[in-house]
């Protein structure tokens, strides 16, 4: 087999190459794509034996897959409102079921995420997206999607009976403000999580014809939003301490965040431009402030608990 | 048959210190890129004048942006000389390398194939925003290999793309699946062109004898300069910074560590040229008999490009 096969989209064989359905000692590796999205669509396949692919181990591959890397951006909300409403929380058993489901529903949402932004050559025009499973040839297109559906069905198995047994997690009454502004400040950093990324690939968006909000307000003005963000997280972290605290003495607790937060912000201020090495950095600290700030939020409730 | 794609006659003489300028400018230039538009050309029968014009818009334009480089790096000599900025004034190097892109709009528009405007534009267009996002870069000690892969396909690529596209434009020849292949071959070179050059910063294959180490010094990581850091700690990133000759670089990283790093970041570009040569196998299904040739030709482009084998 030649090394290389450059393929139109009108070909017989294309989606076959792109699925990863080759013979079983090759994958088939997207090199280069050109007319993206569009009927005249042309992708060079290298074709590379497994024996030459230096797969990792396979948890770390499903890991990678699965994005546990970003789980705290969906079970960290969840964890700290349980920490909250502790003391209402009478079957602690379903709570740990619906902390499962997120697990699988966040898995099934990037597996879905890869195949998808695979076909339509999103993440082989930007180097840096997805989890990079398929364009390093570790698992074939096809298998990622096969692992999408083992992983949705296992959060319908396991979501329904909890939805069905505990259906006050539907019926948002008699929750404190407090929760919804420790929910609306996870909500605003996941967002503002999503807008760095956006701004680190908008060259490859514009390219792309992808209309991501960078792309349509310009690199600056993305920027200034980012900032925004931050304040806005920062006041939201300061009121609900507040709130939490019926105190403004609650607002000292806030303190370790906004500093985090401060930080953040000159980190943003000193980026240059979509390629700078400062942006590529900025998404991992807000997820690491996602993370940390979950925990302090969690520890707080349990001390005044 | 040499191109002489410089001539006084080409400018006003009422200028001042304009002919002076290009004079400096031009003669001691390889002129590589007008000879490799005169190569692909004589596969596709066009004319001396069209084989002329299109060797002096590239070199124009290339020609333009180095004034404006010197004086955005404050670089004080181009081509062992002294630079333009320098030896006349600021305001003159950008003025003429102004001056040259507005001679090639006329000329061009003079032409008259629409489609060659056109596709001018987009690279010059290309070729500015490499170099305005290369600029932000300076001083980006953690930019990564793939962050400047994405400059050099603006900036390098650009031009090496529009040499080997813009005699077919030229010749009428609009295939889209030539020009898309054409596209992908031209990318690639410009992508090897520039690893080349970043490795000449190192004194490897300088069979010129380029100064060396001068990305370094102006703030600058080039391609393999990136590729030699990637894996190094941030204390041995500020040691490497600060060197400015090669036996700093073998003290920060050990002479023998630097040689297998030469040698896996030539494999890397080995594969690069094997794409290349996959794109030159295709391109060879949309080809007229008569045109056949021109594949040979750019197949040794790479070996010319990249090892600085002639």
């Amino acid at each position: 087999m030649t090394e290389f096969i450059t393929l139109e989209r009108s070909h017989s064989d294309f989606n076959k190459y792109l699925l990863g359905e080759v013979p079983a000692e090759y994958r088939a590796i997207p090199v280069r794509s050109v007319n993206i999205n569009k009927a005249s669509e042309k992708v060079t396949f290298q074709l590379v034996s497994v024996l030459n692919i230096k797969r990792p181990n396979i948890i770390w591959v499903l890991a990678q897959l699965f994005r546990l890397d970003l789980l705290a951006l969906t079970i960290m909300p969840g964890l700290v409102t349980a920490g909250l409403m502790a003391g209402q929380i009478q079957n602690w058993t379903y709570v740990v079921w619906a902390l499962v489901a997120l697990f699988f529903l966040h898995g099934a949402i990037f597996s879905r995420n890869d195949f998808w932004d695979h076909l339509r050559g999103v993440d082989r025009l930007n180097e840096r997206g997805g989890s990079r499973v398929i364009q390093n040839g570790w698992l074939k297109a096809v298998t990622v999607k096969r692992l999408y559906n083992i992983m949705f069905a296992a959060f319908v198995v396991v979501a329904t009976p909890v939805i069905i047994a505990q259906p006050e997690f539907l019926i948002f009454s008699d929750i404190p403000v407090y929760v919804y502004l420790m929910g609306a400040y996870f909500a605003v950093l996941t967002y503002s999580y999503v807008l760095t990324r956006h701004i680190m690939s908008m060259m490859v968006d514009h390219e792309a014809a992808i209309g991501t909000l960078p792309v349509r307000m310009g690199f600056d003005r993305a920027k200034t939003i980012s900032l925004i963000l931050f304040g806005i997280s920062a006041a939201l972290v300061c009121v609900y301490f507040v709130s939490a605290c019926v105190s403004s003495v609650g607002v000292l607790f806030a303190a370790p965040i906004l500093i985090y937060l401060s930080w953040l912000s000159v980190k943003c201020r000193a980026i240059n431009s979509p390629l700078s090495s400062n942006l590529y950095l900025l998404p991992r600290k807000i997820l690491q402030l996602h993370f940390y700030s979950g925990l302090y939020l969690l520890a707080v409730s349990w001390v005044w608990a | 048959m040499n191109i002489k794609v410089y001539a006084p006659e080409d400018f006003p003489s009422y200028l001042p210190k304009l002919n002076a300028l290009y004079d400096d400018l031009f003669s001691h230039g390889k002129g590589f890129r007008a000879k490799l538009i005169q190569q692909i050309s004589g596969h596709l029968s066009l004319k001396p004048s069209q084989i002329h014009l299109l060797a002096q818009t590239i070199e124009f334009i290339h020609n333009a942006s180095l004034l404006h480089d010197d004086l955005i790096d404050r670089s004080h000599l181009r081509r062992d000389k002294t630079a333009a900025w320098l030896k006349y004034t600021p305001e003159y190097a950008v003025l003429a390398g102004d001056y040259l892109l507005a001679r090639v709009m006329v000329n061009l528009s003079r032409y008259g194939n629409l489609y060659l405007i056109q596709y001018t534009a987009e690279m010059i267009s290309k070729l500015l925003e490499g170099e305005w996002i290369q600029d932000s870069l300076i001083e980006d000690w953690d930019v990564s290999l793939n962050q400047l892969d994405r400059v050099h396909d603006l900036k390098t690529a650009s031009l090496f793309k529009w040499c080997i596209r813009a005699p077919f434009i030229a010749a009428e020849n609009y295939n889209e699946n030539i020009h898309n292949i054409l596209e992908e071959m031209g990318s690639l070179l410009g992508l090897l062109f520039q690893r080349s050059d970043d490795l000449l910063d190192f004194d490897i294959r300088n069979f010129e004898g380029k100064a060396i180490l001068g990305d370094l010094k102006s703030g600058y990581m080039n391609s393999f300069a990136t590729f030699l850091t990637r894996d190094m700690n941030e204390r041995q990133r500020a040691k490497f910074r600060e060197c400015t000759s090669m036996n700093d670089i073998y003290a920060v990283i050990g002479e023998s560590e630097f040689f297998a790093r030469l040698e896996e970041f030539d494999s890397h570009n080995n594969k690069v040229m094997a794409l290349y040569e996959h794109h030159g196998s295709e391109l060879k299904k949309y080809l007229k008999d008569n045109e056949v040739g021109l594949i040979e030709d750019l197949l040794h482009l790479p070996r010319i490009l990249y090892w600085r084998k002639v």
